[in-house]
């Protein structure tokens, strides 16, 4: 007879109140208080097409009042939807040529649907603000962190371009 | 000095590192905030160790010591680098200013720094792959070397997932603390199921010659003690319960030629005693709690089995209410299948069959080699031979465990002579 298998599942139970949170004791080398994350927002454009326009709405609506959450708790700092991906086009220059083509720089099953750039203490934070996001009940957000280059670096590289 | 001493000091000191370098290291990493300036002074503290206890003799409390003197070491070298990055400096005089605040009590914090250790190389946001070797890698001190041999894979690639989960935890922000309340559950099963990967890999490698690596086995008990020890929660003493209890057969489940042994063939007289002492002991405990998660209910099957001194003296009745159980708990075609096994040892071989196959017909485990041979074996029992030599046929294609394949083929060579 097969042994009793190992399973790797687990669910969700209830925990006594036991630990409390520690975040006062940051590690001591974060030169900034807050770090920035972007999140971009995705979903399939044909599901959001097929939504009636009162769901629509409602949507829209939910997501600008979290924003304005968001920015009044100081952690929003940018938030823009986009165009679907049937206004998008991609450049690209190889050789010295400029080529130009239509749609996305690629092919995938959910697209980008707008972007949001926070502020947050931790990685912790950030998936705590993107996970309240209506859309990621429909779709997934993609949380970045956003590099943090040194000042003179940037200018550095501003000056190659010019 | 002579050469007496300095032996002497080098053995305590090789003791200390033994039993206390991992707390220093996860303390030092809170400390500096970050794990590669924290494991350089770890080592530096340790070498300066040596040289100084051997002229000063051993300091009261030698961990103490070891975490100042690594971080002091730290801060000596940020400056002496400062020359080359400025903003070193600033950093520097950070951590120097926060000395005064962090002297007080260092015992007292560094259960919170292992757990921190624990939850920050467990957390989601790193592959499990990484979070299994970051765990091995800094919780438990293995080396990189001693990781990839144990995963049968080669040190470069452990190297670079530990580099990359290291520059994760940086470059993303990851958080060096216990989580909160509200997230402390989804966080406490990641960990458990870090834990029970590495024992699984320990217990049932998942390809090649050897059934059992018996040192990630017991890399992951003691993991789990840690775990309990400094978090008694229910689920992670189910989880010690459950290694406890299936390491307990260990030495029962294999023929010294490496063959599987199964569990109603197993001599129970080589099962551990102690293990299964302290399996059912922690059971019980956790059953105590009234929250009961999956790992305690699989525990509690474990140990219904480890307390039948016959395999006809199982309590069948009592495994399959527990399975009931687990199917609430956490549902999954898996518990269905052996849940179906502990009916037909209950019932009847007839009855456990209906409930397989309402399975495959279902779609689910057809590619499950242990699903097809529980259904061989239970055809073997009805005399259906056909249907069991196809069964067990099937599980053959489905497994790639060379101990698991010479079993089925000699249960399948095993039917052949009867016909």
């Amino acid at each position: 007879m097969a042994p009793p298998e190992f399973m790797m599942t687990v669910v969700e139970f209830d925990l006594p109140e036991r630990l409390t949170d520690n975040n006062t004791n940051s590690p001591p080398n974060q030169r900034s208080e807050v770090m920035k994350y972007i999140l971009f927002c995705c979903h399939e454009e044909k599901k959001f097409d097929s939504m009636t326009k009162s769901e629509g709405d409602a949507l829209m609506n939910e997501t600008l009042a979290y924003c304005e959450k968001l920015k009044r708790s100081g952690h929003l700092i940018v938030a823009e939807p986009l165009e679907p991906i049937q206004m998008a086009v991609t450049v690209r220059a190889r050789n010295g040529n400029v080529s130009i083509t239509d749609g996305p720089f690629a092919e995938t099953k959910e697209q980008i649907g707008g972007f949001f750039l926070i502020e947050a203490r931790d990685i912790n934070q950030a998936v705590q603000i993107a996970s309240k996001f209506p859309s990621v009940r429909l779709g997934s957000m993609e949380v970045r962190p956003v590099r943090d280059l040194p000042r003179q670096g940037i200018e550095a590289e501003s000056c190659q371009d010019e | 000095m002579s050469d007496r001493p300095a032996k002497q000091v080098r053995k305590v000191v090789e003791e200390v590192y033994r039993t206390e370098s991992r707390r220093i290291l996860a303390t030092l990493i809170r400390l500096l905030g970050d794990f590669d300036a924290a494991e350089e002074a770890l080592h530096e503290a340790f070498a300066v160790a040596v040289e100084q206890w051997t002229r000063d003799g051993i300091p009261a409390n030698p961990r103490a010591w070891l975490v100042s003197t690594g971080r002091f070491k730290a801060i000596d070298g940020m400056r002496r680098r400062t020359r080359f990055d400025a903003s070193l400096a600033e950093l520097a005089s950070q951590l120097e200013a926060g000395i005064h605040d962090a002297q007080e009590n260092p015992d007292e914090s560094i259960d919170d720094d292992r757990l921190r250790l624990i939850f920050t190389c467990c957390h989601p946001a790193l592959s499990s792959e990484a979070q299994v070797a970051m765990t091995l890698r800094e919780v438990c001190g293995l080396t990189t070397e001693e990781i990839a041999k144990a995963f049968l894979t080669s040190p470069p690639t452990v190297a670079q997932r530990i580099v990359r989960a290291k520059a994760k935890i940086r470059k993303a922000r990851i958080p060096y603390e216990v989580p909160s309340e509200t997230t402390l559950p989804d966080r406490l099963d990641a960990v458990l199921r870090v834990i029970y990967l590495v024992f699984n890999e320990g217990y049932s490698a998942s390809s090649g010659e050897s059934l059992t690596r018996h040192d990630l086995s017991a890399e992951a008990i003691r993991l789990g003690r840690l775990l309990v020890e400094l978090l008694p929660d229910p689920e992670a003493m189910g989880l010690l319960a459950l290694m406890l209890l299936h390491d307990s057969r260990r030495a029962a489940r294999i023929t010294r030629t490496g063959d599987l042994i199964l569990l109603e063939d197993q001599d129970r007289s080589l099962w551990n005693r102690d293990q299964i002492a302290e399996g059912i002991a922690l059971v019980g405990k956790a059953f105590a709690s009234r929250q009961i998660g999956p790992y305690t209910i699989q525990a509690a099957i474990s140990g219904l089995h480890s307390q039948a001194t016959h395999p006809t003296a199982t309590d069948w009745p009592q495994i399959v209410s527990l399975y009931d159980l687990l199917m609430q708990a956490s549902p999954s075609p898996v518990v269905e299948l052996n849940r179906a096994v502990a009916v037909a040892m209950r019932d009847s071989p007839l009855a456990g069959l209906a409930l397989i196959d309402a399975i495959f017909a279902r779609g689910d485990l057809t590619n499950y080699y242990l699903a097809h041979s529980a259904k061989a074996e239970l055809c073997r029992r009805l005399g259906r031979i056909a249907e069991a030599k196809a069964a067990y046929k099937q599980a053959l294609g489905l497994t790639q465990q060379k101990p698991e394949q010479r079993f089925l083929e000699q249960r399948l060579a095993g039917l052949q002579d009867r016909n």
